[in-house]
């Protein structure tokens, strides 16, 4: 059985100008201790997709489909069973370390708050437990005690606290949701080592939403990539960052300035996807990519194209997808 | 032409006391800059959060005194002209910021977010002059002359900045200075971005002081750049020649720390904490500012600050620079 399955998850919601699909038909699945990631640009639904497996969404949100925790639908549990899996089945770290945390609280208290929650320990062992957790984070007790606000950490130290919180249950899935984008090249490196380790070590499974493809490379080994609520293209991550076949995922990768590529050696500028990301307002009859692609004819502007298989484990939204010369 | 010359620049800002009676205690944000922009160049500043980079910015912009040092714009002195002349040089440089979100006010249109800065330098222009100003310089980063009568909410973040760009370029500045300008946007709108920054520059003959911590898009952009480190420029040089060869061991750190895209590719990370860099800011500290995660750190960064050593295209602090040489070649 799969730890995690997601099935033709339809996430709307209603604003005033009438109701948003901000999800279109996504499904996915992970099994224990798979790393997945999700690549998408903003607005394509990828915080979407994990708030709706957290049950974490705006009141005014409705969603169709089925979200299966080891084969239980979570997604028709009540307020007070979901309080049950939050934090001690699935943990999730949030992207800006400097609002996510309480500033009036302790990092102590806020590390603790879940293992109150969800273990029935005594006072002395949920220390030692908070204690070990920031061992586990690499800040030593001795410097970075329990008493500390967030505002005395930096930027690093603070995503580092939110780990502590969001492993503090050792629950079986930990989400990520942009856990670098606020933070410094070697900052970023010391924290995706980190997530990568602690989710082999304590087997979780790992659900890591990033924009920054390379981030996906270094600590994926499945992957997908999102556009305007559906998937565009997914599978294995080595397979599909080599052989990339659905023609956004290439102007994705072809947006990034290369190593190498300076400006003077010939290079004179960086290769873009036309347009925008579409209103989601607008509905599209066929291809949602296809006003943006260059590859886009009839077939495309008539019926939306399905996922399909094109090499084992790997399967892309697209009438014409992109194979290898 | 040197455009901005950046002369020994220090900046320090006084710690809460300790105790009622004592000095407070000072802060070395930056320890003796030199730099130099010429004319219709683009320069990359490269550094971790903390470094400095935004206070230099924040010098160069004439937004604040530094300590000691000087900064010639066009060879005059930004810091000892008077009001009234800094106020017209205010016109040659402007700045783009990081957050396109909260750089704009919201409560205002278009027209007066981008006119404001000739609100305040170009005082006497008619009404009907300063709209036209508004609506080319909106067509020229890429939006339409309707855009005017809208509010910022109205447009996506890769627009926003772009209306943040035209504000910058309505006084026809020959600097631009971009803090982090595009590191809010995705990929695909920064690339987007980019194309627009490097087209305005070939057409104006823009100089552009543009601070960024991602490596890949300042390698792209630059021609020439600095490597700041805890206030002091570690290493500078051409671009390619720094992407080529990094010789200082900091350098190298940031370059080992950018996850690569190709997944069989492991990112080669040395694992460099550091441990007390209170003292390091200290202008009573001497030595070397990266030694504590410098693997190459021997007795001599102990005592003695490296200073810049090596040709115009390529300078480097560091005391181990025949070792470093030794091991690229």
């Amino acid at each position: 059985m799969k730890l995690l399955e997601i099935k033709n998850l339809y996430v709307t919601i209603d604003t005033l100008d009438g109701p948003l699909q901000i999800i279109k038909g996504v499904d996915f699945s992970i099994e224990k201790g798979e790393r997945l990631g999700i690549v998408g640009e903003s607005g394509c639904g990828k915080s979407i997709t994990s708030l709706a497996i957290m049950a974490l969404l705006p009141d005014k949100s409705k969603v169709k489909g089925q979200i299966l925790l080891n084969g239980e639908e979570i997604n028709l549990f009540n307020k007070e069973q979901m309080c049950r899996i939050r934090g001690d089945k699935i943990g999730m770290i949030f992207q800006e370390p400097m609002t996510a945390l309480n500033p009036v609280k302790t990092i102590g208290d806020q590390i603790a708050e879940s293992l109150i929650l969800h273990r029935n320990m005594k006072k002395r062992q949920i220390i030692h437990e908070v204690e070990q957790l920031l061992e586990s984070v690499d800040l030593p007790v001795e410097r970075f005690g329990l008493n500390l606000y967030p505002h005395q950490l930096s930027g690093g130290q603070r995503q580092r606290v939110m780990i502590a919180m969001a492993i503090a249950c050792k629950p079986d899935i930990l989400i990520a949701d942009e856990p670098t984008t606020a933070l410094d090249v070697t900052v970023q490196q010391q924290i995706l080592e980190l997530i990568k380790e602690l989710a082999i070590k304590f087997g979780m499974s790992l659900i890591m939403i990033s924009h920054d493809l390379g981030v996906i490379a270094q600590t994926t080994q499945k992957v997908m990539i999102m556009y305007a609520g559906q998937v565009m293209e997914q599978g294995e991550t080595s397979q599909v960052f080599k052989h990339m076949s659905h023609p956004y995922t290439q102007g994705l990768f072809a947006a990034i300035p290369k190593p190498g590529s300076s400006r003077l050696e010939g290079k004179k500028r960086l290769s873009t996807i036309p347009g925008s990301v579409p209103d989601p307002k607008s509905t599209v009859q066929g291809c949602i990519f296809a006003p943006r692609c260059s590859f886009s004819d009839d077939i495309c502007r008539k019926s939306p194209p399905e996922q399909s298989d094109i090499a084992p484990g790997h399967n892309v939204r697209c009438f014409h997808p992109v194979m290898e010369d | 032409m040197s455009l901005v010359k950046v002369k020994n620049i220090v900046k320090d800002y006084n710690l809460p006391r300790k105790n009622l009676f004592g000095k407070p205690p000072v802060f070395r944000a930056l320890d003796g800059i030199n730099l130099e922009i010429k004319e219709g160049e683009s320069f990359g500043i490269v550094g971790e959060s903390g470094c400095g980079k935004s206070t230099l910015a924040r010098i160069i912009m004439a937004l604040e005194q530094p300590t000691s040092g000087k900064v010639y714009y066009n060879n005059i002195d930004l810091f000892s002209a008077s009001k009234l002349k800094l106020r017209q040089l205010r016109k040659e440089f402007q700045m783009v910021f990081q957050d396109p979100y909260s750089s704009l006010n919201p409560r205002k249109k278009i027209l007066s977010i981008v006119g404001e800065p000739l609100d305040m330098l170009e005082k006497s222009i008619s009404k009907k002059k300063y709209k036209k100003r508004v609506e080319l310089i909106l067509e020229e980063v890429g939006l339409s002359y309707r855009d005017i009568d809208k509010y910022p909410h109205e447009f996506s973040g890769g627009q926003r900045q772009r209306i943040a760009i035209a504000r910058a370029l309505i006084t026809k500045p020959s600097l631009i200075v971009a803090d982090e300008a595009v590191s809010a946007l995705d990929v695909s709108v920064q690339a987007q971005v980019l194309n627009l920054m490097m087209d305005l520059q070939e057409k104006y003959n823009l100089a552009f002081m543009f601070i960024s911590h991602d490596l890949s898009v300042v390698e792209f952009v630059t021609q020439r750049l600095a490597v700041i480190y805890l206030g002091k420029i570690v290493e500078t040089g051409t671009t390619s020649q720094i992407f080529k060869k990094a010789l200082h061991p900091y350098t190298q750190l940031l370059f080992s720390a950018i996850p690569d895209v190709d997944p069989d590719i492991k990112t080669d990370f040395k694992k460099a904490e550091t441990k007390k860099i209170d003292s390091l800011f200290s202008p009573t500290h001497s030595g070397c500012v990266f030694i504590d995660r410098c693997p190459l750190a021997a007795d001599i960064c102990q005592t003695k600050a490296p200073v810049l050593q090596g040709d115009i295209d390529h300078q480097y602090a560091c005391h181990h620079v025949d070792r470093l040489l030794q091991n690229t070649n």
